[in-house]
This record gives C-alpha cells, structure tokens and sequence, in this order.
C-alpha cells in the first residue's frame, strides 16, 4: 500500500491560530492566559472521565463535580477569551473593516478594540458589585455549599484581564505595519 | 417613592400551566386589577431573567435585575441558609404540618432571614411533597435505595440524605437528567408529582414511585425592597393581601388531586402502569431513622431555635 | 424607541468590525440602562448576572470537549487511514476522489462536533492528493469547504447545543437523532454535482493511473478510527454516558489512537492541541454568554411578540413566513458565523414557531442546515476559508464549483422542510 501523503505531514491546523500577522507582539506574555486555560480545560477532562470511570467500576459517583466543572469552564472562557482577545480572533464580521485604504482599516480595528476594552472594563467594575454582593450576604454555592465570591472573584479579575488585552490590542494596531497581505 | 415603571419583571421556575405559574398569574392578575392597572407585571417564566440559572434568582431580585417572583425555598437555600428547614428529611410529615411552619412563628422567623437576605417576602405557597421514582424496583425500606442512582437536586443537604440511606445520589442538571434517565444513566429522580407527571417521566422507565414526602418545598412571593418603597402604602397594602390571596387559591390548586380518599393524580400516574407505593408509618419511620444523623447535622447549621421551633409547632398541628 | 436603538446599536458597531459578542452586549448594555433609569445601578446588574448565568450551564461544557475532540482526531492520523480505506473501497478514476474527500468528512462529522476542524483534518490529507491526481485546487477547496459542511448536521454538533441550551423543549439526544438522517442526505446531495464537475470538466485523469490500496490492510489501519462514532453515538444511546460525558471519552480514546496506535501525538503536543482548543471553544462561549445580555434587553423591553404578531398576521401564511426566514437565514449567513446565527435569530424566530406549532427540533435542524450552508457561502465562510488556506487559491477562485454545491445542498434542505419526517423519524423511533 502506498498511501498518497505521508501520514505525519505537517500538520495545517498549527497555521490556523498564529498570532495576529502584521502587529507588533506582545509585551505581557500570554502565556499566563495559555496555561490557564489549557489547565482548566485539562482538569474538567479529567474531572469528567473520573466521574464516568468511578461511575461505572464502583457504586459511587463524584456527586461535586458539576459545579467544580461549570466553575472551570467559566475559567477557560475568560482565560482562553483573553488569549484571543491579544491574539485578535474574536468572531466579527471583517468583510467592512478589512477593505478599503490601510489607514481606513486602521482606524476600524483599533475602534472595535477599543469598544471590547471598555465593555469589558464596565464588566469588570460590574462584577465587583455581583462579587461585594455575594460576600456581603455570605452566599454559597448550590452544590459544594462553598463561599460564592470564591468563585465569582474569578469574573471581574479575567474581565480586566481581556479589557487590558483589547487595549493592548489598540495600542499595537496604532503601531501596526502599513500593509498586511 | 420613587416613580412608577410601566411593567413590572416577576420571575418563575414554572409557566401557568403549572400550580406554580398559575399562582403568579394570579397574583399579577389580582394586582393590576385592584390597582386600576397602576401596577403592571409580566411574567417570565423559566426564571429566563437570569438565564434560567434558578439559583441566582434571589440574588437577581436583591440587585433589581428581577423586580418580583413567587421562588422557590430549595432553589434559594444558597443564600438565605434558613431555608435549607424544609429540605430537612421527614420534618413535616403531611400539608397540616407545611401549613403549621409557614403560617406560624417559624414562617415569620424565615421571613425576617429573607428580608435581612434584602427582599420584601409577602406570602407563601407551595411546590409539592417531592417525591421518589426509579426504574429498578420498588423503594419501601431504606435498602432498597442501596445502589440505586438517583440524579437529584444539587445542593449539600439532599447529597447527605441520600448517601445516608445508601443511595448513590448524582448531581446532574434537569437537561441533562431527561435523557440520562432514558439511557439508563441513572436510575431515578425525586421531584413534586406536578413535575413527574408534565416530564411524563413514565415513558423514561420511571415505572416505581414511592410516595414518601420526605421533604416539601414551599413557594415565597417576593418583591424587591427598591420596588417595594417605590410603591404608595395603599398599592402596598394592595399587593400584599393580593399576595396572599393568591398565595392561597395557589396551595389550593397544588394540592387538588392530591388529597382526599382515592386521589386523582395517582389513579392516572398507576394507569401507565406506574407501580405506586404509599409508605405506612412503620416503613416511614425506618426512613426517617436512617436519615437522623443528617437531620441533626443539618438542625445546627440551620439553627437549633428555628428547628426547635419547627418541630414544635408541627408536633402540636391539628389534623 | 429603545428597542430601535438596540438593534441599530449592535448592527452599527457589527458593521463596523467591533467583535460581534461585544456589539451584541453594548447594544443590550444601553438598551438596559435606557429602560432602568431610575433603578439602582440602572439595573446594569443585569449585565454580570447575565453573563456569569449564560456560562453556567453544564450542557455548554460539550461545546469546549467537542472541539478538543475535533483537534486531536485533526492530528491523530485517523483522517489519513480513512481515506486509504475508502480509496480501497470505491477504488480509482475520474471523480472518485472528491467522492472518497466527502465520504471522509462525513464519518469524520460523526466525530468531531464543529465544520473547521473537520475541514482542516480533510483538507490536509485531500487537497495535496487531489492536486497530484490532476484537480484544480480551486475545486478541491470548494468540495471540501462543503463536506465539512455536514458535520455540524451529523452527531455530535456543537450547533445543535447551543440550539439545546436555547430552546428547552429540544433536547440534545432528540437534535443528535434528527439531525443524521439530513446530515448524510445533504452529503450525498453533495456528491451528485462533485462527481459530475469532475467528469464534465475532465478533472483527475491522472486519478487512474494511482495505486489502490489493498483492502484488508486498508480496513486494519483504520479499524480505530471506524470504531470512534460507534463508540460516541453508541455509548450514548446505550446509555452509557450522557452527550457531555460522551464528548470527555472520545477526547480520551482520540488521545489514546493518536498517542499509543497511530503515534502521531506526542506529550508535547497536548500542550498545543489543548490551548488551540480551550481558544477556538471561548472564542465560541464569549459570544453566548455576551448574547444572554442582548437576550435579557430583548425580553424585558416585549418587542418580540408585537414583532411576531405583525409577521403572523401579515397575510404571507405559514409557507410564505418559512420562506422568508430561509431567505433571511441564507443572507445573515454569507457574513456571520454558525454560532452567531443561533444566538441572535433564535430569540427572535422561537415566537414564530410556537405561532405556527412547527417542531423546535424539526425547525433546529432547518436552521442548521442553513447554518451549514452559510459556512461554504462566500464572502464569510468558515470552512472555505480553511480549505483555501490548505489549497493556497483565494477563495474568489472557488465561486464556479461552489455555488453548484450550495444548490445541492439547498436542495437537501426543501427535502427536510417538505418532508419533517427526515429529521424526527429517527428521534421518534429513539423514543427521545
Ligand atoms: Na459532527
Ligand atoms: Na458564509
């Protein structure tokens, strides 16, 4: 048998997640938002697995993971929205704000960076009101029945996280090279 | 006073077609008119205000997202941990003894909770005695539980009990639950009748059902404190004793088919072949045995007083 | 007048390429503050509680799982074997090798939950192949940009659990089942046209000459990954795991073929192969949980229902509505993505199909379809834009092959809305 490529040829999805072409890089490293999120998508794997094994080769289940799994994704989003957010792959409609004139262009994107960074700068300043809430009336969690806010510290701080990536965001795209192919 | 929105936000778990849903149309229906219309209210049900996250609400009417409901006391233990009194397992033993709790001092106990917790509670009304259903077996003595995977609701309490009685409880959300009870997955589930009937979980192998009222859910209309001080002291009057009266023709209709000698709701849930067992107060008492070292755990982070109190006034309820 | 502002709000800032989950949540944001003035915070409460409550949804950890699953079954060689095997089967000659690329994505669709990925793990081994088989790479993008397409219709779907989360009368097992019969129907649709551009226009005349691989060898090799959708769909109608629980095994047995069988995942590959993950599935997550924001204003100001009431009495009748909700649909999807589709039409479409009493499945699997063509639909087209990239042609050049393919498909897609029993047949008969 001959197949018709090799079967380890490079692999095309590597070239799908590089970091915004054309743009001066990134001074913060991401990889605090990377390892972040990878450990938490990792964990919730595992978190889940373990619940299927422990299932079906015992006669318990792991009645707490819901809740520690929802927290999780939560983590992974911001974390992992934040990453994108440097690295410019947020979904929108580019079909207006990539053509005409380099400095027209320019000039879109550091607007729609600018509008994340203060959505969600008015995000995070929210979530600490949600978060000075939850500690001041001692919630807990439905689940676990831990303290609430030890969860949801988690939304203003990443908030801020993805405000200061879209500005940073805005900051390079002012410096951003002339032309991008 | 503030002035006065052009609609008001009241948020519910379940619509109209529900004893629940219906209680707050009522409500809403007996406000507009004994305010000529000054007080509006919409309905949302499915608590889709807060994304259906059921657990949030109290939170959300506190901080005005959601302007008023009628809540649940289990979906708001989280926040107001004197709610957690009627999760407590076998307390109240039939609807005299809710009836005995929510209309006597300890109902005004667990309003004034819910008022420091920062809403205006008005009236109570209720969800329903939740009761057991599994695919296996019939459930008439604790071991008959050993094993059995049950998915029920999520919250620390209900995860005691059930591992106390030697079932293997799991913490699944209702979405998720449906399709696992189908497959399989798990084995059965504990809810209020009205849910066990709309869900038509007969037809997703729940072919036993032990009728145990080991734990009921009473229903609370609220409104939040901003709302509430925006409003004059005779529309206040208004939606309060509206409140209550709703509250009223609700408890009603939740436990219509439920009571009296051959109850209705039962002769349709056997007729699916659905084998249904009515515990007797020996097999009830092995139940509430098994589950007394949850009981007293929980009894301390509720409150002894309130407890104490409970218990009381349950012991001395007139049949 | 708030309601106006909402809309032209979000359309404004979309438009003008501000990320499509923030301009959903300034348009939602003011809408709130508008209608809350003399409430406390301008009742912006409403903007975390709806977010941080639009994530907590456990259904919602599918979607991250089943774009791991995607990305490792990209990489776990599975994609290659496949073809082989399908090459030994159907063997050599003009046409036969879009069909093979087709075929593929479609067993792949009953792995991987999201059409990118699967275009990306075709594309990879099928355009090089079909290139040195003689077809131009404009088409080969084109036929694999569409038959990625199916996956989002074949279980498992992350379109059709973000529909689940939305609309709580469809269940995910119940859209699983629905959305098969159409996904491998819109599959076949696609190879009538491949198959005959291919032979009209002469392509792949060196196809023949290639090596057929021999059949039993070419079955050994891709026994594991023939094995994976029996293992997801099966072990979940078996009741095994749920369709979460489900998306978590396949990332362990795609991590298992591709680490110990097939070794083409090395340990230092998990770090990347997570992170691409984790990033494409919050890139999806941000927008739903921004969406609940928008959805929240839209509610509480009661626009929807006089907006349904004019449409209902509007004298178009129940055909006329579907076809102008096709027609809507097909437009929003030349420029927005799948995702964004469901979280701004949903709402606004779900008054409609409780006025007509169409079914929330049977309409979910129309709206997928839909979606489905709107990832190989030019300008915006997600799977195009992968294909292209792979194939190195601009995805202008794929307009003549592409549009033969959209009318395949679209014409898959009259079929389930004349006849809704092929979608819920399989549901009905599944019991779900
Ligand atoms: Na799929
Ligand atoms: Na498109």
């Amino acid at each position: 048998m001959k197949p018709d490529v090799p079967a380890d040829a490079p692999l095309p999805t590597a070239t799908l997640i590089d970091e915004a072409p054309g743009m001066a890089p990134v001074k913060l490293p991401l990889a605090l938002e990377d390892w972040l999120a990878v450990l938490g998508l990792a964990a919730i794997c595992l978190i889940t697995f373990a619940n299927v094994l422990v299932r079906y080769f015992t006669d318990q289940s792991l009645a707490w993971t819901e809740e520690i799994s929802v927290f999780l994704l939560i983590v992974v989003t911001l974390a992992g929205g934040s990453a994108a957010m440097a690295r410019d792959r947020h979904i929108k409609i580019e079909y207006f704000s990539e053509s005409g004139s380099p400095e027209r262009r320019r000039r879109m994107a550091r607007f729609g960076a600018l509008c994340s960074a203060l959505f969600f700068a008015v995000l995070g300043y929210l979530s600490i009101r949600l978060v000075w809430d939850e500690y001041r009336f001692e919630e807990t969690t439905p689940g676990i029945g831990l303290p609430k806010w030890w969860y949801s510290i988690w939304l203003p701080v990443l908030s801020f996280a993805i405000a200061g990536r879209a500005f940073g965001l805005f900051l390079r795209n002012a410096r951003r090279q002339e032309d991008r192919t | 006073q503030g002035s006065y929105k052009p609609e008001y936000k009241m948020s519910l778990v379940l619509g109209p077609a529900f004893p629940w849903g219906k209680g707050g149309e009522i409500w809403a229906d007996l406000v507009k008119q004994r305010t000529s219309g000054r007080i509006n209210i919409k309905l949302y049900p499915g608590t889709s205000l807060v994304q259906g996250d059921q657990t949030r609400e109290l939170t959300a009417i506190r901080q005005g997202v959601i302007d008023m409901a009628v809540g649940s006391t289990i979906n708001w233990s989280p926040q107001v941990k004197e709610l957690n009194l009627f999760s407590l397992p076998f307390l109240m033993p039939d609807h005299a003894a809710i009836d005995a709790i929510t209309h006597g001092e300890p109902g005004k106990d667990i309003f004034k909770a819910l008022e420091k917790g920062g809403v205006v509670p008005l009236a109570w009304g209720e969800n329903g005695f939740r009761e057991l259903s599994n695919s296996k077996r019939d459930v008439r003595k604790p071991e008959d539980l050993k094993g059995l995977k049950l998915r029920v609701v999520g919250s620390p309490l209900f995860i005691d009990t059930f591992t106390a009685l030697g079932a293997n409880p799991t913490q699944m959300s209702w979405s998720d639950a449906q399709p696992a009870l189908a497959s399989g997955a798990v084995d059965g589930q504990e809810n209020p009748l009205s849910i066990y009937t709309a869900a038509k979980l007969h037809t997703v192998a729940q072919k036993h059902l032990t009728l145990w009222g080991y734990v009921a859910d009473p229903l609370i209309f609220v409104v939040n404190r901003d709302v509430w001080e925006s409003w004059t002291p005779a529309d206040r009057d208004i939606v309060r004793q509206a409140a209550v009266d709703a509250g009223k023709q609700q408890v009603e209709i939740a436990r219509k088919g439920l009571t009296g000698g051959e109850p209705a709701v039962l002769k349709d849930i056997a007729a699916n072949g659905v084998s249904v067992v009515k515990l007797s107060g020996a097999e009830r008492e092995a139940f509430v045995k098994a589950t007394r070292p949850v009981y007293d755990k929980w009894k301390k982070t509720i409150g002894e007083g309130l407890v104490s109190k409970a218990e009381a006034v349950v012991a001395g309820r007139q049949k | 007048m708030i309601a106006a502002l909402l809309f032209a709000l979000f359309i404004v800032l979309m438009l003008l390429g501000v990320p499509i989950g923030v301009a959903l949540a300034i348009g939602g944001g003011a809408a709130i503050a508008l209608a809350n003035l003399a409430t406390q915070s301008f009742g912006l409460l409403a903007v975390p509680q709806n977010f941080y409550a639009g994530l907590s949804k456990y259904p919602l950890l599918a979607i991250p799982m089943f774009v791991l699953v995607g990305s490792i079954f990209d990489r776990s060689g599975v994609a290659q074997r496949l073809v082989n095997f399908a090459i030994a089967i159907v063997g050599r000659g003009p046409g036969m090798l879009p069909l093979v690329a087709i075929a593929v994505a479609m067993f792949l669709g009953g792995i991987s939950g999201s059409g990118p990925a699967t275009a990306a793990a075709v594309g990879s081994v099928m355009i090089a192949a079909m290139a040195r088989a003689g077809y131009p790479g404009a088409y080969s993008a084109s036929v694999v940009g569409a038959a990625a397409a199916t996956d989002i219709l074949i279980p498992p779907s992350v379109a059709f659990i973000v529909y689940s989360v939305m609309v709580p009368g469809a269940s995910v097992p119940a859209l699983f089942a629905a959305g098969m019969v159409p996904g491998v129907l819109a599959g076949l649709a696609l190879i009538v046209p491949a198959v005959w551009l291919a032979r009209r226009h002469g392509m792949g005349a060196a196809e023949a000459k290639l090596s057929r691989p021999a059949f039993w060898p070419a079955l050994k090799d891709a026994s594991w990954g023939l094995a994976a959708p029996v293992l997801i769909l099966g072990g979940m109608r078996a009741g095994w795991f749920t369709p979460t629980e489900a998306a978590v095994v396949a990332v362990f047995y795609g991590l298992f073929v591709g680490m110990a069988v097939h070794r083409t995942i090395g340990v230092r590959d998990l770090f990347p192969i997570l992170r691409e993950a984790a990033e494409t599935s919050a890139v999806i997550m941000v927008v739903v949980a921004l969406a609940g924001i928008f959805a929240y204003a839209l509610s509480t100001l009661s626009v929807i229902d006089p907006i349904t009431q004019a449409i209902v009495n509007s004298g178009l009748g129940e055909w006329g509505v579907m076809a102008l909700v096709v027609l809507v649909l097909i437009v929003a999807g030349m420029f927005l993505d799948g995702i964004s589709i469901f979280l701004i039409f949903v709402p606004l479409l779900l008054p409609l199909v409780q006025a007509y009493r169409w079914d929330p499945v049977w309409f979910g699997v129309i709206l997928t379809l839909l979606v489905a063509l709107g990832q190989f639909t030019p300008p915006m087209a997600v799977n195009l834009m992968v294909s292209c990239r792979i194939a190195g042609v601009r995805m202008e050049s794929t307009i003549p092959w592409v549009l033969w393919l959209l009318l395949a498909m679209g014409l898959a897609m009259l079929l389930v809305i004349v006849f809704p029993p092929l979608a819920l047949w399989l549901p009905q008969r599944l019991g779900y």
